[in-house]
């Protein structure tokens, strides 16, 4: 394990913002955190950062607890934005490397690679104030991930972008996993964690709903979801055993199943009737699987 | 360290590039250019000493005794015998009285000047008509010799001539020079160091940066980048001084003034230096504290506003304390750290104080900014991610 997380909890005041988090982050893998605001995802970040000192609980990164020796090997990408906006762009990022410990050399480099990666180079010289909010958010990413980090943590990293630089940011941080580092970053969009990750954390008013595999969570949940699409009435199906709930849009049917081995059942009952154009089992989106260990809807 | 000299090196350079602190120093420095031919620019400007051309209306023996008084007075007064731009009509010798017709009025300089040689022609007028003896002249003139004596420290009820009050210009000009700048230095820094460190709290870049450096490391790398900027400054000004100095002909404005080193000057020169060091050290130390406290920008002039009234405070007493350094009240707040680098010069300038309260002066002061910059480190560190609005929010937040 890359990052182990143990029974952190983090309490200001009266509230608690973080309450008994178990994580665990397998080294080289795409970790998501989801949860809407508030859920506590910075707020664990920080902690795992250390800009945080956990009211209880341990956080070991490779084994041991992380501190100001290890920063080198991490690249953070707060939620809140902000560069020094008198800075050219240069200027800034190449500070940020240095305190990283990179050379001002390799850091030159490294950054003339992102910057064109990016289709910013033009800006390279420009005060940061200068930029659009969205190339400064593409600075800040730079900024964050150029001395090739083992950990990478990015909070929010896609929000306020355009849906072409969405791509361009998930690109880059689909190679750097593929490159070897350990990325977790958090989102609101549920989309995000699902087109990327393969772990995630779903966090609501700083309680783990649920985390681990997202292929593993989803078949543990158990439920399913099936889709016919036919001329034929099939309202009947309601009444069989493991029969959730049932929607019909037209002459499509949405059916919850509580478990993959009722859709053999239907799918047997159905073929009985006639043709139909279509019969898909899904797994459960984690929107359904929010609602279902929250009690709500997700957003 | 090489952390520690990444934020050094970026706050260090960024600010010597600034313009306000090239134009700063540059005004500072020209400043001491004019000082230092001030007299020449007087004289270039002056159109008050323009000459004056007088004619007098009076008998020959007033005329001989009046003339050269008034010109050992004031040369640039011409006396004619006609078309003078000034006429001088004695209206009666005795006593003697004096009437001035003028087309312009003239300078109060000149009209001093034509005062003092009339009154010294009469008294030569009144001398005569007594007849007086050479001698009985002299003994007038001459002046009553007084002892000013003080009774001596040791009880014996003995009395010793009293140190004479006359203070050495020189060393004056130097502790004023010394205090002002301070002053200016302070107020300009301050608010610096405290707008840099609040900026980057709002831009919230900080949160970056203190997850590659430790919030107390950045903070105390920013203070000693701006210190050291500022005492560059000083050093560039005082190159400046000097070079203005050398390139001024200061003889006559040195003679005027009575510019001379005595044996206390050295000692002067070096505590001085030693406490405008120290108090730039302290009392930005302290606005990089305040700095940690403020979340927003707006926030900024009330949150400095403690470093303004101390050094405000501290200056006022140097500059009016001259007169009443050695009351009790100026030994004490020479002792209060915040006072200490206005007042102790003060004291050592006026009184001549020895060493031994020097030394204490920068040692209190020196602990203090240990203790301040501590508590900056503290406060910045428990307050660096905090956004809250008010700094007597972020007080209570940091006192969690």
């Amino acid at each position: 394990m890359a990052l182990e997380i143990t029974d952190i909890t983090k309490v200001f005041g009266e509230q608690t913002a973080v309450d008994s988090i178990n994580i665990n982050v397998p080294s080289g893998s795409m970790y998501g955190f989801l949860g809407g605001n508030g859920a506590g995802k910075t707020t664990t970040f920080r902690m795992i950062l250390k800009l945080l000192t956990p009211t209880s609980g341990s956080i070991l990164y490779n084994g041991e607890a992380i501190g100001y020796h290890l920063t080198d090997k991490i690249g953070y990408l707060p939620e809140e934005r902000g560069l020094h906006p008198k800075l050219k762009v240069s200027e800034q990022v190449l500070y940020l490397a240095e305190l990283k410990g990179m050379s001002k050399k390799e850091a030159n480099k490294s950054l003339d690679y992102w910057l064109d990666r990016f289709k910013v180079t033009e800006n390279k010289h420009k005060k940061i104030e200068k930029l659009s909010k969205g190339n400064q958010q593409k600075i800040q990413l730079i900024a964050s991930i150029i001395h090739n980090p083992e950990l990478i943590i990015l909070d929010e990293p896609f929000s306020g972008l355009d849906p072409i630089n969405v791509e361009m940011l998930k690109d880059a941080v689909k190679d750097l996993n593929s490159q070897g580092s350990t990325i977790i970053f958090s989102t609101h969009r549920m989309e995000h964690v699902e087109e990327l990750c393969e772990e995630l954390c779903i966090l609501d008013r700083g309680r783990q709903i649920v985390s681990g595999n997202i292929d593993q969570i989803k078949r543990d949940f158990g439920q399913k979801e099936v889709i016919i699409e036919g001329e034929h009435d099939i309202s009947f199906i309601k009444d069989m055993p493991g029969v959730l709930d049932m929607k019909q849009v037209r002459n499509k049917y949405i059916i919850k199943i509580a478990e993959e081995k009722y859709a053999e059942d239907i799918y047997n009952r159905i073929t009985d009737i006639g043709f139909f154009k279509k019969f898909q089992v899904n797994e459960p989106s984690l929107n359904d699987i929010f609602i279902a260990k929250v009690g709500r809807d997700y957003e | 360290m090489s952390k520690f000299m990444t934020t050094f090196k970026l706050t260090f350079f960024s600010k010597l590039k600034a313009k306000s602190f090239l134009i700063t120093t540059l005004i500072i420095i020209a400043g001491l250019f004019i000082a230092f031919n001030l007299d020449k620019i007087i004289d270039l400007f002056d159109s008050d000493d323009e000459a004056l051309t007088l004619e007098v209306e009076a008998d020959e023996s007033f005329l001989s005794a009046f003339e050269p008084t008034l010109q050992s007075y004031d040369d640039t007064i011409e006396i004619v015998e006609e078309n003078g731009a000034a006429v001088l009509e004695v209206v009666n010798t005795d006593p003697l009285e004096a009437e001035i017709r003028m087309d312009e009025d003239i300078s109060a300089s000149q009209e001093e000047s034509i005062r003092l040689a009339l009154n010294e022609t009469n008294r030569a007028y009144v001398v005569q008509t007594l007849g007086l003896s050479q001698e009985e002249i002299a003994q007038m003139y001459a002046e009553v010799p007084v002892e000013f004596l003080v009774a001596a420290g040791d009880d014996s009820g003995d009395f010793e001539a009293a140190d004479a009050d006359d203070m050495n210009v020189l060393n004056m000009v130097i502790f004023y020079f010394s205090v002002i700048l301070m002053f200016i230095i302070i107020l300009n820094y301050a608010s610096q160091i405290a707008t840099e460190i609040a900026n980057e709290k709002s831009s919230r870049v900080i949160e970056m940066i203190v997850s590659s450096i430790r919030p107390t490391q950045h903070l105390m790398a920013k203070v000693f980048a701006m210190i050291s900027v500022s005492v560059l400054q000083v050093l560039l000004i005082t190159a400046g001084g000097l070079v203005a100095f050398y390139f001024s002909d200061t003889s006559a404005l040195l003679d005027q003034f009575g510019l001379e080193t005595n044996e206390q000057t050295m000692k002067i020169v070096v505590y001085c230096i030693i406490y405008v060091i120290l108090g730039l050290v302290l009392y930005l130390s302290v606005a990089a504290m305040l700095g940690s406290f403020i979340s927003r920008m707006e926030d900024l002039q009330q949150g400095l506003m403690p470093v303004t009234l101390l050094s405000m405070i501290g200056y006022f007493i140097a500059l009016g304390g001259m007169s009443f350094a050695d009351h009790i009240a100026v030994t004490i707040t020479s002792f209060f750290p915040f006072f200490t680098p206005f007042v102790m010069p003060l004291r050592l300038l006026v009184n001549d104080t020895g060493h031994a309260p020097m030394l204490i002066g920068i040692a209190i002061m020196v602990a203090t900014i240990i203790i301040t910059l501590a508590l900056a480190g503290f406060v910045y560190k428990r307050s660096v991610l905090s956004t809250e609005s008010g700094i007597m929010k972020n007080i209570k937040r940091i006192r969690k």
